[in-house]
């Protein structure tokens, strides 16, 4: 669905920052590896969340003591997590609704 | 927020592209050690997950496409590229900057006539009680026949000037040649005409003179005792008895700059 990516990577970094790689990876884990997220599709949605001003980058080690970039849910993106978290519990609510009465 | 950001891009740009290389590395490499955790080989994890990434080179374009202003970079290589093809062709160079400049030139001279002819007024006391009329057709009329007209009291006042007289000017052993208006002794009194220093003609001169700011300023040089002092015109001495504002204009208009205004001895008519 659009615009759900960036929910999920949002919802991801509510807990601390992370780098691309384990963001997608913990959206495949939490999601019970039902959803996969292309790279080709995280990293182009991470630049316009920087874009945005819902995040910032920032470099750092990786686990495997690797450069890394971290990115960080910045006070924007967090009201706008909260945001888009609210109309997508709305809306699948709703779908439900439909489909159960209909 | 986004504006501020996009500007702080474009001020770091080979620095985005470098982290962003750094980034996909960063993303093959640590896909490549899940792989070997999985039993792929070194080598062969490396290049699946570079398969699997994509062409990193397209995505960075994409992702810096979305920092910027793109429209104004074509914009840009849109003028390079103009800028590149009249250099090319010197011939529709010419051209083009001819049909401007003879555009542009039109324009000025149209709209400079027409501010002349519609807007401008002459400097007088009130133009709107002012009018101009010809005998009987003709551009100018003897003296006999102005008189007449004026004798007639058909109009309050009648004046008449004749704007196309040469007068030779004495100056030392040389000669000069200016450009006089003719004008009979009553015009300064009825159209008001204002001076900027000294007076206007009077009625029954014959031997005054009103210069123009030109005249004063070039020939004259200025000089502060310029009212009273005598010049040689036509062989007689005459007297400068007032000077014209600089922004002097004749009942004629249409830029018409007479260097002096003398009493008429001869014809001409013009009237209110």
């Amino acid at each position: 669905m659009p615009g759900t990516l960036y929910l999920l990577v949002m919802r991801t970094l509510a807990a601390g920052p992370l780098h691309g790689y384990a963001i997608a990876k913990r959206i495949k884990e939490s999601s019970g590896e039902f959803l996969t997220v292309e790279e080709g599709s995280l990293y182009p949605a991470l630049n316009r969340m920087l874009v945005k001003g819902w995040l910032t980058a920032e470099w750092g080690l990786s686990e495997s003591n690797r450069k890394a970039r971290f990115y960080e849910l910045t006070s924007a993106g967090r009201k706008r997590l909260k945001l888009e978290n609210q109309d997508f519990r709305r809306m699948v609510r709703a779908i439900e609704l439909v489909l159960d009465n209909a | 927020m986004e504006f501020r950001n996009k500007f702080a891009f474009l001020r770091g740009q080979s620095k985005f592209d470098a982290a962003l290389t750094e980034e996909m590395q960063f993303h093959i490499e640590e896909r490549a050690d899940e792989l070997e955790r999985a039993g792929v080989a070194r080598a062969e994890a490396l290049r699946r997950a570079r398969v699997e990434l994509g062409s990193a080179a397209r995505m960075a374009e994409d992702l810096s496409r979305e920092w910027q202003w793109t429209w104004f970079e074509d914009l840009l290589s849109d003028l390079r590229f103009a800028a590149r093809s009249l250099r090319r062709e010197p011939a529709f160079l010419i051209v083009a900057v001819l049909s401007l400049a003879l555009g542009i030139g039109v324009n000025t001279a149209i709209f400079s006539f027409s501010m002349e002819a519609l807007m401008s007024e002459p400097s007088v006391r009130d133009p709107s009680t002012l009018a101009f009329a010809r005998l009987g057709g003709n551009s100018h009329v003897d003296m006999e026949r102005f008189q007449f007209v004026r004798d007639a009291k058909a109009f309050p006042d009648v004046a008449g000037l004749r704007e196309d007289g040469d007068i030779n000017w004495r100056v030392g052993e040389e000669t000069q040649r200016l450009f006089a208006m003719r004008v009979t002794d009553n015009l300064f009194e009825m159209a008001g005409i204002p001076v900027s220093m000294g007076r206007g003609l009077r009625l029954g001169e014959l031997d005054t003179v009103v210069i123009s700011s030109r005249m004063w300023h070039g020939r004259l040089a200025s000089d502060p005792d310029v009212i009273g002092r005598a010049l040689i015109l036509d062989g007689r001495p005459h007297t400068v008895v007032g000077v014209l504002p600089e922004d002097h204009r004749t009942l004629i208009g249409f830029g018409f700059h007479p260097d002096l205004y003398a009493p008429v001895r001869g014809q001409g008519v013009n009237v209110q």
